[in-house]
């Protein structure tokens, strides 16, 4: 299963569709599509370690909410992550925990600023194969 | 929704009310006969979801770089009744005052080219450029406070200009009634460190020459005397803090829609009524990103001025590097219009638009590879567009097609090719940026100027280039 791809959908901004078998997968993968837009991804390496706990009203809410906390991050600790273990979602959607791996960031490893997720065109669905969310970004 | 619109004349294109239900008044398009064609249509049709919103006083207008953005065009002026209207976070945006300085120089083109391979390096360590770049500013709480209240009058006071730099800034570089009670903690978390930074996308530091002057008594009470004169630009915004702004009060317009029960045709229309708390915090909010990022552009200026001090080796002042002017992209303003003949307070929401009042400068950038623009202001634009023009070309492919397409080093090379030093954090940035993947601005000022709502005073080209 594909962990991500982005969608010609937008010309100002980015738009991506992230699959996960499990719910796990699926946040841990959009987390990682949201990063290879914000910095070179495959160049970040595991030095730091930040647990985040994130709550939602709904797992839609939830997957917003999680992004949104991770574009803040940058700011706020500096750091770009390559690597989201989501360690628990609650069944109702309404709590996430999860380790997310990365460094210091800095301007060579850096591609561009995140200003926010939106809702544009925003679906989280139940699929055969798992789940899959699909995300524009405002950058 | 194309098909519907109806020319009116060369420049003006309409769609009736009755295009859609349940829009209040007309929409309208400034644009010649080639823009249009080239506009999209989900961007036509995000036009009439505004005229849908209360209080709209028409009509709403779409400028000729509109394209498509969340909720509302870039590119675009909508005004509110500020009696029976909405204020909308929606509607201004996530890069609140996006915004362009401009400062000129009396060095020329000669004397810059010279210096122009160690200028752009030397710019680009002094100004932090790019994600992942770091402030040099460490300000307080109080301190943070204090910009966010008093804008450049902070600057001022702290040796980042002079009065002077403020006189040339829309609203003195200061909107009154900001108030940073209203504005959480996480903003200014986010903000405080970065203060003085250039962020990264479509934001840059450009080194310009002038290439034409077409209203030589106005360019020149402007201090813009000779052709080959040297220009600087700044193009950037309010960086996470007035992302953070806006997010949070999307979040609390979101919820303001449901509680004053208002009907919206997009979810990223929030809004609130003009007379609620919801309307008057974000308000009072988003004026606190405006000063911020009055006060980020200003303190740059303050550092490129000394760049050029140190390798021109002369002062700021002795190479008269003024700012012609400053002023926002994205805001909010409350502002007197004439409405059909009668006085009317509205608030005026340009997303990706600026401010075009008479005989003041209306400020457009190019992109790395094409002309910057100094227009001047006109009553027409009073009359027709609520006193407002366009803010730059819009983005004819996105990044991710872009990076597909180009490859950064040719890029670098087709810009050297051209005259334009470039540099960027990384090759793939020149990439996403590259001068194709925009809509050309030539067209885009040929219609402002034709339709009258601005004129045309200089042209500008780059011959230095850093972006985030």
């Amino acid at each position: 299963m594909k962990k991500f791809e982005f969608i010609e959908d937008l010309k100002s901004d980015v738009m991506f569709k992230a699959y996960g078998k499990t719910l796990e997968e699926l946040f841990s993968n959009a987390a990682l599509a949201l990063f290879s837009v914000i910095c070179q991804v495959d160049e970040i390496e595991h030095m730091e370690l930040r647990e985040v706990e994130v709550k939602g009203e709904d797992t839609e809410d939830l997957m917003f909410n999680w992004l949104q906390k991770l574009i803040v991050m940058v700011d706020t600790d500096n750091l770009f992550f390559s690597e989201f273990e989501v360690l628990e979602i609650r069944g109702d959607g309404t709590y996430l925990k999860a380790r997310c791996h990365g460094e210091q960031m800095t301007p060579e490893k850096g591609r561009t600023v995140v200003k926010s997720v939106t809702y544009y065109k925003y679906e989280f669905r139940k699929t055969m194969e798992g789940y899959s969310v699909r995300v524009s970004l405002d950058v | 929704m194309k098909e519907k619109l109806k020319q009116v004349s060369e420049y003006v294109w309409e769609l009736d009310k009755n295009v859609r239900p349940r829009m209040r008044v007309k929409a309208k398009i400034i644009a010649s006969k080639r823009v249009i064609e080239a506009i999209d249509d989900a961007a036509v049709e995000q036009l009439t979801n505004v005229a849908c919103l209360p209080g709209v006083v028409e009509p709403v207008i779409g400028l000729p770089d509109m394209h498509w953005g969340y909720g509302l065009p870039m590119g675009a002026v909508s005004a509110f009744d500020a009696e029976d209207g909405i204020i909308s976070a929606g509607l201004c945006g996530f890069d609140i005052n996006c915004g362009i300085n401009s400062i000129k120089t009396n060095l020329t083109y000669d004397e810059v080219k010279e210096k122009i391979e160690e200028l752009v390096p030397a710019l680009f360590r002094t100004v932090p450029c790019g994600v992942g770049s770091r402030g040099k500013l460490r300000l307080s709480q109080n301190q943070l406070d204090e910009v966010l209240a008093r804008g450049v009058n902070w600057a001022v006071e702290n040796g980042y200009g002079t009065k002077d730099d403020m006189e040339h800034t829309e609203e003195n570089g200061c909107m009154k009634g900001a108030d940073p009670s209203k504005v959480s903690s996480l903003a200014k978390r986010r903000g405080a460190p970065q203060l003085g930074t250039l962020g990264a996308g479509n934001h840059f530091l450009e080194i310009q020459r002038v290439t034409d002057i077409f209203d030589e008594e106005t360019a020149e009470k402007w201090g813009i005397t000779d052709k080959n004169q040297v220009f600087v630009m700044i193009h950037c915004g309010s960086r996470g803090f007035g992302h953070q702004v806006a997010t949070d009060y999307l979040k609390t317009q979101e919820r303001a829609v449901r509680k004053y029960d208002i009907w919206l045709p997009d979810r990223q229309l929030a809004c609130a009524p003009v007379k609620s708390k919801e309307g008057q915090d974000y308000f009072a909010a988003m004026k606190c990103a405006v000063n911020y990022s009055f006060t980020n552009r200003q303190v740059m200026t303050q550092w490129l001025r000394e760049t050029f001090e140190r390798v021109f080796g002369r002062s700021w002042e002795d190479m008269d590097m003024q700012t012609v002017y400053a002023l926002c992209h994205n805001v909010v303003k409350l502002e007197e219009h004439t409405i059909n003949g009668e006085r009317r307070k509205v608030y005026v929401h340009r997303k990706g638009s600026t401010r075009s009042f008479p005989d003041l400068p209306v400020l457009i950038a190019g992109t790395m590879g094409t002309a910057s623009y100094i227009l001047k202001g006109t009553e027409k634009a009073m009359r027709e567009t609520f006193g407002s023009s366009v803010h730059g070309a819009g983005r004819a492919m996105s990044r991710h097609a872009a990076i597909k397409k180009y490859w950064g080093e040719k890029v670098k090379q087709e810009l050297a090719q051209k005259g334009i030093t470039a540099k960027s954090t990384h090759p793939k940035i020149l990439a996403e940026e590259a001068p194709q993947a925009y809509k050309d601005v030539e067209e885009v000022i040929e219609s402002v100027h034709g339709a009258g709502i601005s004129l045309k005073v200089a042209r500008l080209i780059p011959i230095g280039v850093c972006k985030g």
